[in-house]
């Protein structure tokens, strides 16, 4: 039966309704700064912005490659293990390069190393998702469980420690020194992180290729008839998404100088509140990178003002939860308006 | 007599359009009455409005000579109204009975009464004369046999009111026989039965009234008796729409497609066939007799076990629909919502979706300027109606959603187009659209494939006929032989047991 809808131009009104309702994220953000900026004065001080930048790097990193896999209609719930994984082993490498490793060679060993961790994990997540064509939230259920054991196993159960300061440049490093800010003030972990949301982000919207994983994750029928190899889709999908995780991992672990078997517990509950705060649907489909960005920063500016606001971080986690809980009713609230 | 159920000057606003605009209906007891009209002419609101599911937004229902409100489909349930959707709402792992009962569970004290249950359900299967099983699971009926459990259903809870929504869409001849006997049944019991339907023939051997709606509006209400198809057309559409397959004469050229021995386990054997350019080649049979099997066989969406298949004269392998799209081969599927729409995408990303990869940038970027230029050539050149291409393609009408399809056919610069029932539930205004459509795509050199169960657009519009039996060719008829009859005779059984 036909809609009613058809032949029927939106009105400016309902333009402009549109626009606010595609948009109420960032609308969110702004209103939670102006908030917290009345609540304590030193929220809107550039040292506390640039932090902020920092707190939600590791975040961004993992929900980058999540927007990937969510798109498909599929989920990663192995992404926070994956990271702490990849921490581990890019310690335990770097740990045994010698001292007089010149920091350009370390950078590349922590990069490279995580790459790698993320290929072969994202391999075989993609393998058992693509081809044996388990459900993801089983699969990466399992992949999570593999995950933190191995990180058990390759650590010894403790910290991977004795790291060099160097290790530390990329995660925890600041350039543009300055008399009176002498450790720099342009965190290095941010310039990595919009390197990647940008790279990520025209992968997904400009190429042929992100414009595939969208369809596959509209109707993985249509793609099929279409032409799209949908397995490859799926397989390539899901190693961005560990490779990003991996990345994050290395990332953490040198921001902490460290290789924690526990680190990053719990992360991937992040990772898909900003996805999906960010509008992508859990149903596939649609989504972007760069508004998942914005998901990871309406977390953070929570986090981080409810810091300067004294409030217990246990009430941390509960609020997070409820503004998960909101997203996504909102986004069913949108989808029945316009069946 | 009195009319049991009767709207009286319902109109419904929806933002932006008045979908119902002062209708006025009486439906008598032991009546069945057509209701009809073009796909957005408001039949689905009516229908809604009557049970339950929207309230009017001025107007009154009454139903035995009282006004009542439903506030909700369970209000109208309550009242005696029954809707059988199109979509069939049968729950696959309960029981036939269970299904029967669904919502008015009987019980003894506090538990189920599985027995009465199940006895009245077999009571009821039984006057109707179905071989079904009311302690049989719903999934393993087919669709037919589900059809007959609403039925049975409705009878249950003697329904006053029953309407049908295009009830024989995905049923066979013989399965349609079945249906009808029911509803004549229902009419004995003096049940009103409004049957929604686009398929004429239907209407004239069933229903004894037919109301045309059109824009919203009520135009007419008839004896069916005392008009003619041509009559009632001219009415759905407006204008008198004359011959609409606008048949014409192709020039047969060179052999496009030949297939050879295709044959796919337990799905259909020993198929053989050539489908030339300047051709339309229609393709007919049984819902089931494995066409579209065949079909996505061709095109590389399922494997076949043995045979070969030909394009221009050349063997081709298709291990992926990718191989058949590069050999310039296209595909409508015979279910848009399931496996030809990306529903909550843009008409132009619909559209280009196969071609991106052949008009691809360096490092495999999208190629924006070619899409934003060849979506907006397709939406004029097959005059889609829409506001612009990048409107969401879930609330196009269905004709402008097939368009589309083909449209992506055509961007993808296809010469083979299969086309899967490509009229299915689409009115009639637009599926004369789509048949010029189909002719102009021959007239360039095209060829076409039709599988459709629609005998008269089978016989309207095809170049020559092949029939299909139970996995096999039983048949080849030219244009001229081609006719209900012919046809008919070479795709039904031939003896003994019915198929399903």
């Amino acid at each position: 039966m036909g809609t009613i809808q058809e032949g029927v131009n939106l009105g400016a009104d309902d333009k402009f309704k549109s626009f606010v309702k595609k948009n109420i994220i960032v609308f969110v953000l702004i209103l939670l700064c102006i908030g917290f900026a009345i609540g304590n004065s030193a929220f809107l001080k550039a040292a506390n912005l640039i932090n902020l930048t920092t707190q939600m790097a590791i975040n961004a990193m993992l929900s980058i490659g999540l927007t990937y896999v969510i798109i498909l209609g599929g989920i990663d719930i192995s992404v926070g293990a994956v990271g702490a994984l990849s921490g581990v082993i890019t310690a335990l490498v770097c740990r045994n390069l010698p001292v007089s490793t010149p920091l350009p060679l370390l950078v590349l060993a922590q990069l490279g190393t995580g790459l790698l961790v993320g290929v072969i994990f994202g391999s075989f997540i993609g393998f058992i998702i693509s081809k044996l064509k388990v459900v993801p939230m089983i699969a990466t259920l399992a992949a999570l469980t593999i995950a933190r054991g191995l990180c058990y196993i390759f650590s010894g159960g403790s910290s991977v420690s004795g790291l060099t300061d160097a290790y530390s440049w990329i995660g925890a490093g600041r350039l543009f020194k300055t008399a009176d800010k002498p450790t720099g003030w342009l965190p290095i972990i941010s310039i990595v992180v919009i390197i990647f949301v940008f790279l990520m982000h025209s992968l997904l919207s400009k190429t042929v290729f992100g414009r595939h994983i969208y369809a596959t994750g509209s109707n993985i029928n249509v793609a099929h008839l279409a032409g799209v190899n949908t397995t490859r889709i799926t397989f390539v999908s899901h190693v961005l998404c560990s490779v990003m995780a991996a990345l994050g991992g290395v990332l953490n672990s040198s921001k902490l100088q460290n290789g924690q078997p526990g680190a990053m517990e719990g992360y991937e509950m992040y990772a898909i509140a900003a996805t999906v705060l960010g509008g992508t649907s859990l149903t596939g489909g649609s989504g972007s990178v760069a508004r998942a960005l914005i998901g990871c920063a309406v977390i953070a500016v929570i986090n981080n003002g409810m810091n300067l606001l004294h409030i217990n971080s246990y009430w941390q986690k509960a609020v997070i939860g409820f503004i998960i809980l909101l997203a996504v009713v909102l986004d069913m609230a949108q989808k029945k308006k316009k069946a | 007599m009195e009319p049991t159920l009767q709207a009286v000057n319902i109109s419904k606003l929806f933002p932006g359009v008045r979908a119902l605009d002062k209708v006025s209906l009486d439906f008598y007891p032991g009546e069945v009455h057509a209701l009809i009209g073009e796909n957005g002419a408001g039949k689905s609101t009516l229908i809604k409005i009557l049970s339950g599911v929207y309230t009017p937004t001025e107007g009154q229902i009454i139903l035995d000579g009282e006004t009542i409100e439903f506030n909700s489909p369970h209000d109208a349930i309550h009242n005696g109204i029954a809707v059988i959707h199109q979509e069939l709402s049968i729950a696959n792992d309960l029981t036939v009975a269970e299904n029967i009962f669904l919502g008015l569970e009987p019980t003894k004290g506090k538990f189920l009464d599985r027995s009465h249950m199940n006895n009245t359900s077999q009571a009821v299967l039984d006057f109707m004369q179905v071989n079904i099983k009311a302690t049989s699971l719903a999934r393993d009926l087919t669709v037919a046999q589900q059809q007959m459990v609403e039925i049975a259903k409705v009878i249950n809870r003697k329904a006053k009111v029953v309407f049908m929504d295009e009830p024989t869409s995905s049923l066979s001849k013989h399965e349609i026989k079945a249906l009808f006997e029911q509803i004549n049944n229902l009419r004995s019991n003096n049940v009103t039965v409004i049957y929604i339907s686009h398929r004429m023939a239907e209407i004239f051997e069933m229903c004894d009234r037919a109301t045309v709606l059109r824009d919203g509006q009520k135009i007419v209400t008839r004896m069916v008796k005392e008009i003619s198809e041509s009559d009632l057309v001219a009415s759905m559409v407006g204008r008198d729409i004359g011959d609409y397959y606008n048949r014409q004469a192709h020039t047969r050229g060179k052999e496009m497609l030949r297939v050879e021995g295709l044959c796919r386990n337990r799905e259909f054997s020993d198929i053989s066939f050539t489908a030339y350019a300047g051709e339309i080649l229609g393709v007919s049979g049984l819902v089931g007799a494995g066409r579209t099997e065949v079909m996505e066989t061709i095109f590389g969406a399922r494997k076949a076990d043995s045979g070969k298949v030909f394009i221009e004269g050349k063997e081709v392998k298709f291990n992926s629909p990718k191989d058949a799209i590069d050999a310039r081969i296209g595909l409508v599927t015979e279910d848009r919502r399931r496996t030809g729409l990306m529903l909550k995408t843009t008409i132009k990303r619909n559209m280009v979706l196969p071609s991106l990869n052949k008009h691809k940038k360096g490092f495999g970027f999208v190629n924006h300027v070619w899409e934003n230029q060849i979506a907006k050539e397709m939406v004029s050149k097959l005059r889609v109606k829409t506001p612009s291409t990048e409107t969401i393609i879930g609330n196009l009408s269905g004709g402008n959603q097939q368009k589309v399809i083909l449209a992506k056919w055509l961007v993808a610069d296809s010469d083979i187009l299969i086309l899967d029932e490509p009229t299915r539930g689409i009115d009639v205004n637009a599926k004369s659209e789509f048949y010029s459509l189909m002719n102009d795509f021959v007239a360039k050199g095209g060829c076409i494939i039709m599988v459709s169960s629609e005998m008269p657009e089978i016989i309207g519009i095809s170049d020559r006929v092949i029939v299909m039996r139970e996995g096999y060719i039983s048949g080849e008829l030219s244009a001229e032989e081609a006719n209900e009859q012919s046809i008919i005779e070479l795709a039904s059984i031939v003896s003994g047991s019915s198929g399903s």
